[in-house]
């Protein structure tokens, strides 16, 4: 691989023993995909945050880096961490759990993370044609077919490693040659965001590995499109899709080329939300989640608008409402509250060992956090759309 | 019965050198002929795999790492944990193993024709040594087939 010589002298060492280790390993895993040199990114956004998920073993790496002096070199975000600070009906987490989440959180601070969320775009938004380094699926793919900005999806500690030298390997999403369709996809019109949700979820299962042109969504909200995108990327490891009529990309490709053709039909879409929905009474304590991906401030301030006065009269039911912890420090709401509506920010439920709390199912509004939850939260989930949610607790 | 000398000489390619140098690194081989995922099939903690022994001072031998890319911080583990393989051998460069590989800094190395995996299965448990990019069985007497 061609190495500038300033990248040559971090190599060395010059620049210290930490940065000279980051950048080997970006410069292995460009040799892998076959990347003629790096290039410099604008912004870094780091997964793999939550204790659950990275245990004891990520915890030291992280503070490895972090005590041997590594500074994210670029804007830098991270995902949200396990919702270690909430409680369920007063139960919550145990000391070991929290400050093992704390030592993570610390540790990337200490190297400059600026903000916890699985939204980083909400954040910082990246221009058209900008190259970044970002993990977590969701965010990857709304930077490339929303945005327009170039980012492969990087995986959770090379990320990390990225943001410390400020570098990813120049291949994949960065080159014009490789962002091309190769499936077309016609799919119904969503009318909620939940359908929406549905809908990426599914076209993603129509396209696990190649990167499709979706037609037929039309002009739908952003945050539609978040939950669309989500969907895509819990079921199909694409980096990518060619939404008609919003990605900017689109204006390079033509559609008649694409030699594979297929659609997701509204019976497929009604018998999946059908599948999914939830008994009408919970089968034991029952939690609703708002926020797979982190609600915007516009989403926050339509519901909170209404959420001053709420409550709920089922005993075993809290509804949390998610966002991002946008500037530092983040705030916690203090574990003993018995508030049945939380609004949290900076956590993730659903890399949160749920059932430790005593939660045996959750209802969602998205796709991503249905298939996700019981893997990773050990709970059951359900399917709601979020007007259904929020009717529920009073929340209008 | 017969029995014949048979050398086994396997092509490798470096892709990951450790930085602790030695000439010869020799060990158990321990062959998986699926694809593994770090998070969920291997436990950092003890070095065991799923329903296998520990990896501990062996040449692991996969043909790719799959799922979380967590996975990487599993390899470091194994490594912290003072469980971590002598070698691990891979079909395909993925970019779990590589990351994993250099942070826990064990040396990694790809088959050069991936077909051997299945052939090497019936040497599970065999010491075999990995010296200048080549990987071979330590005894070589066999019953003749």
């Amino acid at each position: 691989m061609y190495l500038t010589k300033e990248e040559e002298r971090i190599l060395r060492g010059d620049e210290g023993e930490v940065k000279a280790r980051a950048l080997k390993v970006v410069v292995k895993v460009g040799e892998i995909f076959g990347a003629e040199r790096l290039i410099n990114v604008s912004h870094a956004h780091v997964s793999g945050i939550s204790y659950f998920n990275i245990k004891k073993y990520g915890v030291e790496f992280l503070e490895d880096l972090a005590n041997n002096g590594a500074k994210f070199s670029v804007f830098t975000t991270a995902n949200p961490y396990a919702a270690y600070y909430l409680s369920f009906n007063g139960r919550g987490f145990s000391k070991n759990v929290i400050d093992n989440q704390e030592r993570i959180i610390n540790a990337l601070t200490s190297m400059g993370a600026r903000a916890f969320t699985c939204a980083p775009y909400h954040v910082r938004r990246p221009k058209v044609g900008e190259h970044i380094a970002w993990a977590e699926s969701n965010a990857v793919l709304y930077a490339n077919s929303v945005l327009g900005a170039r980012t492969n999806r990087e995986g959770g500690p090379l990320a990390l490693l990225e943001a410390i030298v400020g570098r990813a390997p120049y291949c994949g999403m960065h080159v014009d040659e490789e962002r091309y369709p190769s499936i077309l996809i016609k799919v119904p019109k969503p009318s909620s965001l939940s359908e929406a949700a549905v809908i990426g979820y599914l076209t993603g299962k129509l396209s696990p590995s190649k990167i499709p042109y979706v037609e037929g969504l039309g002009k739908v909200p952003e945050e539609w499109l978040k939950a669309f995108l989500a969907g895509v990327g819990t079921s199909s490891s694409t980096p990518m899709v060619f939404l008609e009529g919003i990605t900017p990309d689109c204006r390079r490709v033509r559609k008649d080329n694409i030699q594979e053709c297929t659609r997701l039909s509204e019976d497929d879409i009604r018998s999946f939300i059908k599948e999914h929905s939830p008994p009408q009474e919970a089968t034991g304590n029952r939690l609703y989640v708002i926020g797979c991906p982190h609600i915007s401030k516009k989403e926050i301030r339509e519901i909170t608008l209404y959420a001053r006065e709420t409550y709920s009269n089922a005993r075993n039911e809290e509804l949390w409402i998610i966002t991002g912890c946008f500037s530092l420090p983040c705030s916690k709401i203090p574990a003993e509250s018995n508030s049945k509506v939380k609004i949290v920010e900076g956590v993730c439920p659903v890399v949160t060992r749920l059932d430790l709390l005593g939660i045996d199912e959750v209802v969602t509004d998205s796709a991503k956090a249905l298939h996700y939850l019981p893997k990773l939260a050990h709970v059951k989930s359900f399917l709601m759309n979020r007007k259904e949610i929020l009717k529920r607790f009073e929340v209008r | 019965m017969d029995y014949n000398t048979i050398d086994i000489i396997i092509k490798l390619k470096v892709i990951v050198e450790g930085t602790r140098q030695r000439s010869e690194l020799c060990g158990a081989l321990e062959v998986i002929d699926h694809p593994i995922s770090f998070l969920g099939d291997i436990d950092a903690e003890s070095g065991k795999i799923r329903g296998r022994d520990s990896v501990k001072g062996k040449i692991l031998l996969y043909p790719t790492a799959v799922g979380s890319t967590v996975g990487s911080y599993v390899i470091y583990g194994l490594s912290r944990s003072g469980n971590a393989p002598l070698a691990i051998v891979t079909c395909n460069e993925d970019v779990v193993t590589t990351v994993g590989a250099i942070i826990a800094d064990i040396p990694l190395y790809k088959l050069v024709d991936c077909n051997v995996i299945k052939d090497l299965k019936k040497y599970n448990g065999k010491v075999f040594c990995i010296r200048d990019s080549v990987l071979v069985l330590k005894v070589g007497y066999f019953p003749k087939v």
